[in-house]
């Protein structure tokens, strides 16, 4: 299949088909933003509002499925050799998964998030004590378990193949084996090209809201201006950082880059901490632990259909899933690289369970301080953060002391988001379109990381927020059928491993087998 | 190297924990009113500037509270009232101030508490009247109403009424006079006394001598030349063992003595009473004018803009809606700024609110006009009425003749009366070509009418508006009826314009009544983008719009105007003011297009399950 020629850059139908509407679809949003922003986010909002209970359904499934993974028959199937070593060491792999699966978003939405809910909850009365606890309960629905479950199905369906059955680390590889022949290449070569799309367009499309992140954020720390000329500064200097970094590979740049990400936000995170209402913050937290565990069975299968609030999920927990599967695909086989030699279970608890409690403590020290400055401080926080949430993030650092430098790790810790994104996702692109390459070429990270800025670049010229966002989650849904195909391919294969149920012989399938025992 | 970050991490703790210790804070404590708050907040401001830690203002909700708290030492000093400070030691107040400061000195100091130097005014009981009113009766000094008072009427609250030594009945009977009626109010609701005063429902009414609305209204106290009334001059009270433990508390808020007068206080109570400005910036821009701090310590925030047209914010609809808004947005400053579209600079997002009238909101480009749902009205400060002011000549024999009007005076291009002139040339057939005045204040246009550059003026102004009063006093011009508007289609075609009719003797020189046109004046916010569904949350999402003005906003910002009334029907309202409409009994099957969409994710999960259960090829 791939044909790679003396220079490094292997060209095979994928990357070519892929690379072709790449092409088309970006000069589609550059010359008709309007049409394409349309018929894009057309499509997923009528998805999202349409099929609500399939989407909340299905990540909540995703949630489950980890949790037998981690704790069913399969925990201790390693993803590698029976006697492999994990390839990097716990702490690195918890900070490069959270620093490429999470995004500026966290400091963004950090006091903002629980702030909305608390002020206006859905079906309850907002601003009382029910609201608060409500208010980072849903809050760590939106960014807990669900998130990275999502991140850890997509991730393990492909390590368990790349690294147990030593086959390519490609989105197509759980597929091909569901469907055998001639039918599995096909329904493969589309699933990868689908992927390509997605973490391309997913990827360019949140870089370049990124970049207006950290501009605006530059603004409000800084006072620098708001133009194209500044998005564009930005832009270079994230397209040097990225580049460096997913050049020298997973174990040099990528790794180094997640761990600086990792010490920032944990700074951030202390100073908002001890120098805000400690004890308060603390309290808020353990609270939080009890009230969201004891009723995420309640929240995972919360919609509003009596309450006629159809639109407040589609605007918030659906969109938050509609962003976790569209960075599906590329964080997948990103996790999945760097899990090399872990159990199931260990695999589960370390992508699922650890960064989650991360923003939980995360949500409870922003949400909490938010919390106290609108009713034991003076107050005005909420209005900011209805105003503008960027605007808002600023105003809630400078309730602290040595603002000055909150905002510096702030703005900092927003761009180096960004770049441990980026640079997870053209690492993987490039896997993506060399076979699944665990080291792909230097030349073909050039290209795909080149495209990406050029996409981005385009998008920041288009001035249009909405084509970033159209670009950033289009991806998603199309792909989540992909996912549960791949889900499908791969429960059908580990079944094989279970030692302790007779294998159904009968052709009758695997629920006619159990009956039978 | 881990354990000696870990010993330097505790012993910052510790000493960070040594310097919270409750000795060394100042505890500053407030009464729960604007005039409190205000002093209480200059005294935490200068003791910060003399390098003390500084716990408060904390509020307490009656005099007895934080007396009892400074007794206890939860509060070191907070501004009193040496009046006060006698009756709560159940003495009879003085109208001596330095007799009663004296004695409420000597009475204080065994309790180990002192009255620091007096801030320099008094806030008295006083009788108010209307600047005007006193100069026509001839009034200055209570004595001065002995002789009239029986043909006068007099507002007070109830608590006065019931006072044994300073209220009501002893101060009539150590005058001697009585008045022609009483009215009383709650104690509550003891603004309502200056309505009542303003719309000539009483004609003296009891107030406190420091409020903020006798400047502005520009009342006249009367003089209380027997001296009836004791003192209530304000000083601060403290602990005498926080003076001595802080040795520069003491210099630090004595900075303050003999320094405010009652215009001063006056002044500062208006802007928090009246403005709705936050205590704590009020204090500081009044220790900045005093010169007892420097400059550079206002918040450099940036302030949070009201986007209104020239002739809007320059009447009193301006006043209103930038106090509510200063009360909806608490410790932000809030400033009209002056624009030639408003609503533009809401929707770039330079602007939070626009104040601007309901015709704002529609596109007049087209033969019919069409709301521009981008924007929702939040709050109603009032309403405009439009006043086409001509030549008296105009009119021949009662009704005037428009179309001998040729040149109309209005605001600039795109502003809110050149839109309204096009309108009505349109609606009433007129012939008359646009004079656009670059100021765009009610004064500049009627202006141009008195230069002789244009025939007729367009003013829009809340009715009685002073500039138009003033300008149709001095020249023969009137305010021409709009009789034809109902004619034809105009009612339908331009929904936001109502019916008006300017009640007799409003204007001088206008003996009927007249019609003319109305329009609703609100504050106006972003409204909630409605076609997307994807919200603009995410890991690395930035917000693609500008929310609207939360509900719990839209609701303080429409209790802060007095009186306000529903937003015009015709106008998009924020859902927290819109109405719960009726639905019709819904279809059993209200879309067949989701149904068909949700038949086939269940397929899709149906085979899902059958591909997952289906035997293994060989």
């Amino acid at each position: 299949m791939s044909d790679s020629n003396g220079s490094g850059l292997s060209v095979n139908t994928v990357f070519m088909v892929s690379m072709g509407f790449c092409v088309a679809i970006g000069a589609w949003g550059l010359i008709d933003p309007e049409s394409m922003t349309g018929t894009m986010l057309g499509f997923t909002n009528y998805m999202l509002k349409s099929g609500s209970w399939a989407w909340l359904f299905l990540c909540t499934c995703f949630l489950f499925l980890t949790g037998y993974m981690a704790f069913g028959p399969y925990g201790k199937i390693r993803l590698g050799a029976d006697d492999e070593e994990p390839e990097f060491s716990t702490a690195s792999w918890i900070a490069m998964l959270f620093a490429g699966g999470m995004g500026s978003g966290l400091l963004l939405w950090g006091a903002a998030e629980p702030m909305y809910h608390y002020i206006s909850p859905p079906g309850m009365e907002g601003g009382t004590p029910a609201a608060a606890r409500q208010a980072l309960v849903i809050t760590n629905l939106h960014w807990g378990l669900h998130a990275w479950s999502i991140y850890a199905v997509c991730a393990l369906v492909i390590a368990y193949f790349t690294f147990r059955r030593g086959e390519s680390s490609m989105i197509s590889t759980p597929i091909k084996a569901l469907f055998p022949g001639q039918t599995g290449e096909g329904v493969g070569k589309i699933a990868d090209i689908l992927a390509v799309l997605s973490v391309v367009f997913g990827l360019a499309g949140s870089l370049a809201m990124g970049t207006l992140g950290v501009r605006s954020g530059s603004f409000y720390a800084f006072g620098t201006s708001q133009t194209v000329t500044a998005s564009m500064v930005i832009l270079a200097i994230l397209f040097v950082c990225y580049m460096l970094s997913a050049t020298t590979g997973v174990d040099k740049g990528i790794k180094i880059l997640s761990n600086i990400n990792m010490v920032i936000a944990v700074l951030i995170m202390l100073l908002v901490l001890f120098a805000g209402p400690t004890q308060y913050i603390l309290e808020a937290f353990i609270d939080s632990v009890g009230a969201y565990f004891s009723s995420i069975f309640i929240m995972s299968f919360k919609l509003f259909p009596f309450e006629g609030l159809t639109g407040w999920s589609a605007g918030w927990t659906l969109t938050y899933l509609i962003w976790w599967l569209a960075w599906g695909p590329f964080i997948g086989i990103f996790v999945a690289r760097i899990s090399r030699g872990r159990t199931i279970r260990e695999f589960c608890i370390g992508v699922v369970m650890v960064p989650t409690l991360f923003s939980m403590l995360w949500f409870a020290v922003f949400g909490a301080a938010g919390f106290y400055i609108e009713i034991h401080g003076g107050g005005g926080l909420k209005e900011l953060i209805f105003e503008d949430v960027t605007k808002a993030l600023f105003g809630f650092l400078s309730y602290f002391p040595a603002g000055n430098i909150l905002n510096a790790l702030a703005v900092t810790l927003m761009f180096v988001f960004l770049v441990t994104s980026a640079d997870s996702g053209t690492f993987v692109l490039s896997m993506m379109t060399t076979d699944g390459n665990l080291n792909p070429p230097v030349m073909q990270k050039m290209v795909w990381g080149s495209l990406i800025a050029a996409l981005t670049a385009g998008t920041l010229f288009s001035g249009s927020v909405t084509v970033a966002k159209a670009m950033a989650i289009t991806g998603a849904i199309p792909f989540s059928v992909i996912v549960m195909l791949q889900i499908v391919g791969f429960l059908r294969e580990i079944r094989k491993e279970r030692t302790d149920l007779p294998k159904p012989i009968e052709a009758r399938g695997a629920a006619v087998g159990q009956a039978e025992t | 190297m881990f354990k000696r970050t870990l010993f330097a991490i505790l012993a910052v703790t510790l000493l960070a924990a040594g310097c919270s210790d409750d000795n060394q804070s100042v505890k500053i404590g407030s009464k729960n009113f604007g005039e409190s708050n205000v002093l209480s907040h200059m005294m935490a401001i200068l003791a910060k500037e003399q390098g003390l830690k500084v716990e408060g203002p904390v509020e307490y909700a009656s005099t007895q509270a934080i007396l009892a708290a400074l007794k206890q030492g939860d509060v070191d000093v907070y501004p009193d009232y040496n009046g006060t400070g006698l009756v709560m030691l159940g003495q009879n107040p003085i109208s001596d101030g330095d007799k009663a400061t004296e004695r409420v000195k000597s009475l204080y100091e065994p309790l180990g508490l002192t009255w620091l130097p007096r801030f320099g005014f008094a806030n008295n009981y006083g009788l108010a009247m209307r600047t005007d009113r006193a100069k026509e009766l001839g009034l200055t000094t209570m004595s001065d109403l002995v002789a009239q008072a029986g043909s006068l009427r007099l507002g007070i609250e109830d608590d006065f009424q019931g006072r044994p030594l300073d209220g009501l009945t002893p101060m009539l009977s150590r005058y001697g006079m009585a008045f022609g009626s009483v009215e009383v109010v709650k104690l509550d609701d003891r603004a309502k006394l200056y309505d009542m005063l303003l719309d000539g429902k009483v004609d003296v009414a009891e107030v406190y001598t420091t409020d903020g609305q006798i400047p502005d209204f520009d009342l006249k106290i009367l003089q209380d030349d027997l001296q009836f009334f004791p003192v209530y001059q304000a000083a601060p009270l403290a602990r005498a063992d926080a003076l001595s433990r802080h040795a520069n508390l003491g210099g630090a808020i004595g900075a303050l003595a003999g320094k405010i007068d009652a215009a001063l206080m006056q002044k500062l109570n208006a802007r928090v009473e009246v403005e709705g400005r936050s205590a704590e910036s009020v204090a500081r821009n009044a220790l900045l004018e005093l010169g007892l701090i420097k400059g550079g310590t206002v918040t450099t925030d940036e302030p949070l803009q009201v986007a209104s047209t020239s002739s809007i914010a320059a009447s009193e609809l301006a006043t209103t809606a930038l106090r509510a808004t200063r009360r909806a947005f608490p410790g932000r400053e809030v400033k009209v700024s002056t624009e030639g579209n408003p609503l533009d600079k809401l929707a770039s997002g330079d602007a939070r609110l626009a104040l601007v009238g309901a015709d704002a909101f529609f596109d007049l480009s087209g033969t019919v006009p069409s709301r521009n749902n981008q924007f929702e009205a939040v709050a109603v400060a009032g309403q405009n009425v439009v006043h086409l002011v001509g030549k008296s000549n105009l009119k021949s024999g009662g009704n005037p003749d428009l179309a001998n009007i040729k040149t109309l005076a209005t605001g600039p291009e795109g502003s809110d009366t050149s839109r309204l002139a096009s309108i009505l040339i349109d609606g009433l057939g007129m012939q008359a070509t646009l004079k656009p005045i670059e100021a765009g204040t009610p004064e500049a246009v009627i202006e141009a009418l008195t230069s002789g550059q244009a025939d007729a003026a367009l003013v829009v102004a809340p009715l009685g508006n002073k500039a138009i009063t003033q300008m149709i006093d001095g020249v023969l011009f009137a305010v021409l009826p709009l009789d034809a508007w109902k004619e034809g289609a105009n009612l339908v075609r331009f929904p936001f314009l109502r019916e008006v009719r300017v009640p007799a003797n409003t204007y001088r020189v206008q003996r009927s009544p007249i019609e003319t046109l109305g329009v609703q004046v609100v504050l106006a916010g972003m409204a909630p983008v409605t076609g997307d569904a994807v919200g603009d949350q995410g890991p690395s999402s930035v917000q693609t719009s500008i929310p609207p003005i939360p509900a719990s906003t839209v609701k303080t910002l429409g209790d802060a105007i007095p009186g306000s009334v529903s937003v015009d029907p015709t106008l998009q309202q924020s859902g927290a003011l819109a109405p719960a409409l009726p639905q019709p009994p819904a279809a059993i099957n209200p879309a067949a297009d989701i149904s068909v969409l949700n038949l086939a994710i269940v397929l899709l999960f149906i085979w899902l399950f059958w591909l997952y259960g289906r035997p293994e090829h060989t």
